[in-house]
């Protein structure tokens, strides 16, 4: 029988699904239900010390959704928010981890930490708080995009520069033995000696990644930045659906230095989940897709998964890790001459005609369109490009063949 | 009864499925139109409590399997019922997105997992028998079936007494082919004999030896003999009672009863419920040149659902209301029309319906070749030797548990509600089941 436990960090966990840092995992009473519905593990919201205070503002969160018709709901395909670390503090989190602890001792519950980049007493603080308190690991949150604990500037900022990023986690792994994540930003030019460098400084463990840096929009008649708040905005965190691509490439990117790696940003459905693992992920985090839908998608998640390595002959989730890794080569080592020119299923497909506008106006004019609208391909002037199969509205309508 | 179904021209020609194929592309499309509702009150409208919710957010990452597996903990007639529930008046009736376009067309969803199921064979998997022989169930219908069905997931294997040939109840022997095809409703209620289910063909007359032989009793034999009009000439060559009609269709080449008969001219059909109007497609489908559904009350009062009624018209079927058959005119023993007496409505019945009043000399006939009377069935006899109290239909039952006055005897399905869905036969077998196999685990 396959099975979805995995071995993270001296801990074996049920499933590799953990609720991120972040909303999901607000109040240690979120995170037991979460628990209660299946979630393997938890990271809490980001823990500052007492001594700073933390004052949201409102509203914090926007998203981008299809917007489809007029009668269509809208659907969420990202979120770009501006909210800070936790309003809660050591005291409140300390307390809750050795409470959840008890509660539930099987499941893996860490503590994401952050404090000003100088201040080596309060980051050992923390981490020594979060260890006595029984945290399974300490995550170190180097990737807030816009900050996190303003005035100082944290978060990101930390995670951009490989010297403090060093010096921070030497000062925690000098302090603790329970196991030390960095939770990474993609914001930096190069993530491959980043976690290189980060991993001799002693981090165990990678999570990537955090939200990406962006302004989400601007409102048009207030000329505020989104969300606006009471007239102005700021660069905020890109998550969701539409922040998947840059967490895989940066998974992919820290693979290669050797330690386990928590997936995340933008995993919603089993597919996403898989495609993590594939590129080197031994855990998974989750956020927006639980603040779309609610702790419930873990079952869909799982069974997902399961069903995937089933279908792939797999035992454990260990036989598929990082199996891509070796099919990420630079564009130089790719074969030209496997040639490939789109098809079309004239069953499915419904005479839109997109395909040949597509090809007309930003590829080489090699669709025809019938009196009747039946779309049909010249062979000889297809380029193989492929776009034609990406704008196609039908699944599976269009394909590309070899030649 | 809402759905994909192929054009009326070309369906009504037939008494192939009616309905066209559904294909993945379609299914997860629709499933990601969803709003994912909290509290989803879709489920709400589901007598069977499918996890709708569940199974449609499975679906929008193509998990059928999954999909699959949350219906059947709820409904094991996945197919069936996508097909013939009228989701209209249940669960789509509810769905927020309705607000927005059109309701999420769940019934379809759950026809497309049913049907991958059979297609690819998913079979359910029951745990190993823990008790054999001790429960009987009486009547194979979707009540029973599902009684059985339930009752060896929880590892107890049933004796499940038959009176017909084959399996299935009015499904089977009385909704039309075109819309339940028999093969898949086989396919889904084969399920319970594959499961080890002891299916014996007997009609019971003694139901006090049968309680006094088994632990426990449940009660699902449907609905009693049909009702007559009547009138004069009911026996008249070319008059149908719909019950006996739509089962020669369904079952005469496998019981030996015979081919279907062949219609020709006009067809009539007396009655306003489900099944005048499954017996009007059916005369189409006979032969018949024409159809005319006559009810005697307004189209309001009819108790036929409205999309049911639809998939008729739509087909050709004419519609006559307010209008009492009187007599069934004959001439040399065959039936040449129907004699109506006018009505008009006057005060609500007891059913809540305003009650059709004749109006003096009001009087017009329906020249005709064929007669089908549909006007409802008896209540169910038998369950009286067993002294059980009575409730408004059949025996008075726990609604938690489907339990009727005599411990050990439990009844569900068209019996006690006196004609309703066939999900909800299911959900009252699922509940008898589960309460069964309490009392007879725990002791
Ligand atoms: C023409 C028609 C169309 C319908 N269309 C729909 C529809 O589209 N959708 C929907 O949801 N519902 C529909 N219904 C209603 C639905 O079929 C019933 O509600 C449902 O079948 C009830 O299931 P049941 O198991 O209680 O009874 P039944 O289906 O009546 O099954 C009872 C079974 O018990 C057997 N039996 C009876 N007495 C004995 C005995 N003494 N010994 C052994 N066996 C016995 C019978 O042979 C029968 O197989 C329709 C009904 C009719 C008549
Ligand atoms: C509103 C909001 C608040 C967040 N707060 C934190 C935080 O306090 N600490 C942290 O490490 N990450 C925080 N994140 C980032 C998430 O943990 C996660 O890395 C990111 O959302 C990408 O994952 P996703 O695409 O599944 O949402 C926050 C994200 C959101 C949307
Ligand atoms: S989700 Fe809406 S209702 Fe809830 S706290 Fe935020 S703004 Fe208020």
């Amino acid at each position: 029988m396959p099975t979805l436990q995995v071995d993270f960090l001296g801990s074996t966990l049920r499933n590799p699904f953990l609720l991120a840092s972040a909303p999901p995992t607000n109040t240690v009473e979120m995170i037991a239900r979460a628990f209660d519905r299946g979630w393997a593990g938890a990271v809490t919201k980001t823990i500052p010390l007492e001594k700073v205070p933390v004052r949201n503002v409102t509203p914090r969160i926007h998203s981008i959704a299809f917007a489809g018709f007029a009668e269509e709901a809208r659907r969420v395909y990202a979120f770009g928010n501006i909210e800070l670390v936790s309003e809660k503090h050591a005291d409140y989190w300390m307390d809750g981890i050795a409470r959840l602890r008890r509660d539930y001792p099987d499941r893996f519950l860490m503590a994401s930490l952050m404090a000003e980049a100088a201040a080596e007493g309060d980051w050992v603080e923390l981490a020594r708080r979060a260890e006595a308190a029984g945290a399974s690991a300490v995550e170190l949150n180097f990737s807030c995009p816009h900050g996190g604990m303003p005035p100082h500037a944290v978060g990101a900022a930390i995670g951009q520069d490989t010297a403090i990023a060093r010096r921070i986690t030497r000062w925690v792994r000098a302090a603790v033995r329970c196991p030390l994540v960095v939770k990474l930003t993609a914001a930096v030019s190069d993530l491959r000696t980043l976690s290189q460098a980060l991993a001799l400084a002693g981090a165990d463990a990678f999570c990537t990644i955090n939200s990406f840096p962006v302004i989400l929009g601007v409102d048009l008649k207030t000329h505020s930045p989104l969300p606006s708040v009471a007239g102005r905005g700021n660069v905020g965190g890109y998550t969701g659906r539409a922040l998947k691509p840059i967490a895989l490439r940066a998974t992919a990117e820290v693979a290669p230095a050797g330690r386990p790696i928590s997936g995340c940003g933008g995993i919603t459905t089993w597919e996403d989940a898989a495609e993590f693992v594939l590129l080197g992920a031994t855990t998974l985090q989750v956020c927006s897709a639980v603040m779309l839908e609610g702790y419930d998608i873990i079952t869909d998640l799982c069974d997902g998964l399961l069903s995937y390595l089933e279908d792939q002959g797999a035992e454990r989730l260990d036989d598929l890790r990082g199996r891509a890794l070796h099919n990420v080569v630079p564009h130089a080592s790719l074969d030209a001459t496997a040639r490939r020119k789109s098809s079309i299923d004239l069953e499915t497909c419904t005479r839109c005609g997109k395909c040949a506008i597509a090809c007309r106006d930003a590829g080489y004019q090699a669709i025809n369109e019938a009196a009747d609208r039946t779309p049909s391909i010249d062979e000889d002037k297809c380029d193989g490009c492929g776009l034609c199969i990406q704008v196609c509205p039908v699944w599976d309508c269009m394909v590309m063949r070899a030649v | 009864m809402a759905g994909k179904h192929h054009p009326p021209e070309v369906r009504r020609a037939t008494l192939a499925d009616a309905f066209a194929p559904l294909k993945l592309q379609w299914a997860v499309a629709e499933a990601t139109r969803c709003l994912m509702c909290d509290d989803a009150p879709c489920q709400k409208g589901c007598v069977a409590g499918v996890d709708i919710k569940k199974f449609v957010r499975a679906l929008r990452t193509r998990n059928v399997r999954l999909a699959l597996s949350v219906i059947r903990e709820a409904n094991f007639l996945v197919a069936t019922c996508g097909r013939i529930c009228p989701q209209a008046e249940l669960c789509e009736k509810r769905c927020s997105a309705t607000g927005l376009a059109k309701p999420i067309a769940i019934g379809e969803l759950q026809r497309f997992v049913g049907e991958t199921a059979i297609r690819e064979r998913m079979r359910p998997t029951f745990p190993p028998p823990r008790s054999e022989a001790q429960v009987a169930i009486v009547g194979g219908g979707p009540a029973g079936l599902a009684a059985a069905y339930y009752l060896r997931g929880a590892g107890i294997v049933a004796d499940l007494y038959e009176r017909r040939a084959r399996v299935g109840g009015v499904p089977m022997a009385g909704i039309p082919r075109f819309r339940l095809p028999r093969d898949l409703l086989g396919a889904e209620i084969g399920f319970v004999a594959e499961g080890g289910a002891r299916v014996i063909h007997e009609a019971v007359t003694d139901l006090g030896a049968l309680a006094d032989r088994y632990r426990a009793l449940f009660l699902a034999c449907g609905l009693g003999a049909p009702r007559e009009a009547g009138v004069p000439g009911e026996r008249l060559a070319g008059v149908w009672i719909a019950d006996t009609l739509l089962e020669l269709v369904n079952l005469g080449e496998d019981t030996r009863g015979g081919a279907p008969p062949r219609f020709s001219g006009r067809t009539v059909v007396c009655g306003g419920g489900n099944t005048a109007f499954d017996a009007a497609t059916v005369a189409l489908r006979l032969g018949s040149d024409e159809v005319v559904v006559a009810y005697r009350r307004s189209e309001v009062e009819m108790p036929a659902w409205p999309l049911h009624r639809g998939f008729a018209v739509e087909e050709g079927v004419q519609l006559r209301l307010l209008l009492l058959p009187r007599e069934i005119q004959g001439e040399e023993g065959r039936v040449v029309g129907v004699g109506f007496q006018r009505a008009e409505l006057g005060e609500p019945d007891a059913s809540g319906r305003r009650h059709p009043r004749p109006v003096d000399g009001a009087f017009e006939s329906i020249a005709c070749r064929q007669v089908v009377l549909a006007l409802g069935n008896h209540p169910s006899a038998g369950w009286e030797a067993l002294s059980l109290e009575a409730g408004a239909s059949g025996p008075r039952v726990d609604p938690e548990t489907m339990e009727t006055s005599r411990p050990g005897v439990f009844a569900g399905g068209d019996l006690v509600n006196g004609g309703a869905t066939v999900v909800q036969a299911v959900a009252d077998g699922r509940r008898a089941a589960r309460a069964i196999a309490q009392r007879i685990l725990d002791e």
